[in-house]
């Protein structure tokens, strides 16, 4: 697993650097089964492979140089926000109000076609806050044993079809009646999934649900207490963290949690079915939660989905329409790929 | 281009089922899309097929949500090249 991070950018955002450079030790030295290297991209390294300078595209042919070197990367973690390692800003195959689409896929891929990965690239926002970064790499699984779902009441259907792999459909809360007044903390607690199927938006720090045109909050910041598992969100701009925190952004929030493990969503307008069956977001977020449930690593069921959204895609209409390449380029996982769930119950 | 008569049906079948939608024009577009030979390879699928045809209708409309928030609600529907709907997409 290569770490990577920028010394100067990161500086920027959490000040002094060295316990956060210990606490990447510990991090290396307790992943015994993983042969782990940590590089800034903008110093000088043992491989004497040249520093560059805080850009996507440098940042991603210094990764390939390092691997070139190296060996096979299997497993890349980029450490800090978009003022750290940059997001690729790539051309949207969609025709929607999002200029470019943020996306970390050209980290996880070697040749020029991003869509589909060829190793797991996870990443760790730094909340402008180095104990943040610190608390992602330290956290151990104390999960509990049941899921959490939620879903705009207009795709209750399609969302069931996705939950059923991690729950009982019937136990999947619904917006409207649901909204943020009567959401219960404990419902996000001692859990091992939590899935939301919300509508988002990059202004506010808030999901909504939906029910004959009107949209409640379902969800913001302050219902999450105490949560605990890896979440799963189809919300448009679910993932999108630019210039945001734990205090205005329901993914940052998530993962200042202790027990969180990691936050799989998307950085901008995401897609889903009206009703089963599932395709887009809810495809990918179904196979992201069954991988999880077999018991793979974060970073093996998110990579794994990617690549069985866009298998499943081409069987059934022979071609990517754009909505399923949107797909595939906007969903990010934040956290420790190398984090495995353990099930105390059956799997 | 598809036939009017099918737009006009699915216009109708948006404006019944998805009422938030209903009397919005929908922009249609035509695509061809070209084998995608480096996706079929890169996942051991076999050889892409032929070019395809397909239509899109996009719905687009701006709601504000209970706090006062603007979204931008896009409901797409696709179609074969025989004006046949392959699916039904929304914005999340």
């Amino acid at each position: 697993m290569l770490i990577l991070s920028g010394k100067e950018a990161l500086k920027k955002q959490i000040g002094h650097t060295s316990t956060f450079e210990k606490a990447v030790n510990s991090f290396i030295k307790s992943k015994k089964h993983y042969k782990t290297k940590f590089f800034y991209y903008d110093r000088s390294n043992r491989f004497k492979v040249k520093k560059v300078k805080k850009s996507a595209q440098l940042i991603r042919n210094f990764i390939l140089k390092i691997e070139k070197k190296w060996g096979n990367i299997d497993f890349l973690l980029l450490v800090g926000g978009d003022k750290v390692v940059p997001f690729f800003r790539l051309d949207n195959p969609c025709d929607d109000s999002d200029k470019k689409v943020l996306s970390d896929n050209p980290y996880a891929s070697k040749d020029n076609d991003f869509l589909i990965p060829d190793r797991i690239c996870a990443r760790i926002p730094d909340n402008k806050d180095a104990n943040f970064i610190i608390k992602q790499l330290k956290k151990l699984d104390k999960t509990g044993k049941k899921s959490f779902g939620i879903s705009a009441k207009i795709w209750k259907k399609a969302s069931e079809n996705v939950y059923r792999q991690i729950g009982k459909p019937k136990d999947l809360k619904i917006s409207p009646p649901v909204n943020s007044n009567t959401f219960k903390a404990q419902w996000l607690q001692n859990k091992n999934f939590l899935y939301f199927n919300l509508h988002g938006t990059k202004v506010s720090a808030n999901w909504y649900g939906q029910n004959k045109g009107k949209y409640p909050v379902a969800l913001g910041p302050g219902n999450i207490h105490n949560a605990s598992g890896v979440v799963a969100s189809e919300a448009c701009y679910g993932a999108y963290i630019l210039n945001k925190s734990h205090k205005n952004a329901i993914a940052m929030k998530f993962l200042n949690e202790k027990e969180i493990y990691g936050f799989c969503g998307s950085t901008t307008i995401a897609y889903g079915p009206v009703a089963p069956p599932s395709s887009e977001a809810d495809l990918f977020v179904k196979y992201f939660l069954e991988y999880l449930k077999q018991g793979m690593t974060l970073g093996e069921s998110f990579k794994n989905a990617k690549l069985d959204f866009a298998r499943k895609a081409l069987r059934r209409q022979g071609f990517l329409d754009d909505d399923d390449k949107k797909t595939l380029l906007q969903f990010v996982l934040y956290g420790d790929p190398t984090f495995r769930l353990k099930f105390h119950g059956k799997r | 281009m598809i036939d009017s008569r099918k737009i006009n049906r699915i216009k109708r079948k948006i404006s019944k089922e998805f009422p938030e939608f209903k009397g919005v024009e929908p922009k249609i577009t035509e695509k061809l899309i070209n084998p995608q030979d480096s996706i079929y390879r890169k996942l051991s699928l076999g050889r892409a097929k032929r070019i395809r045809r397909i239509f899109r209708l996009k719905f687009q409309r701006t709601i504000e949500t209970v706090d006062q928030v603007e979204i931008n609600r896009i409901l797409t529907v696709t179609l074969d090249e025989k004006g046949e709907i392959m699916k039904i997409t929304e914005s999340r």
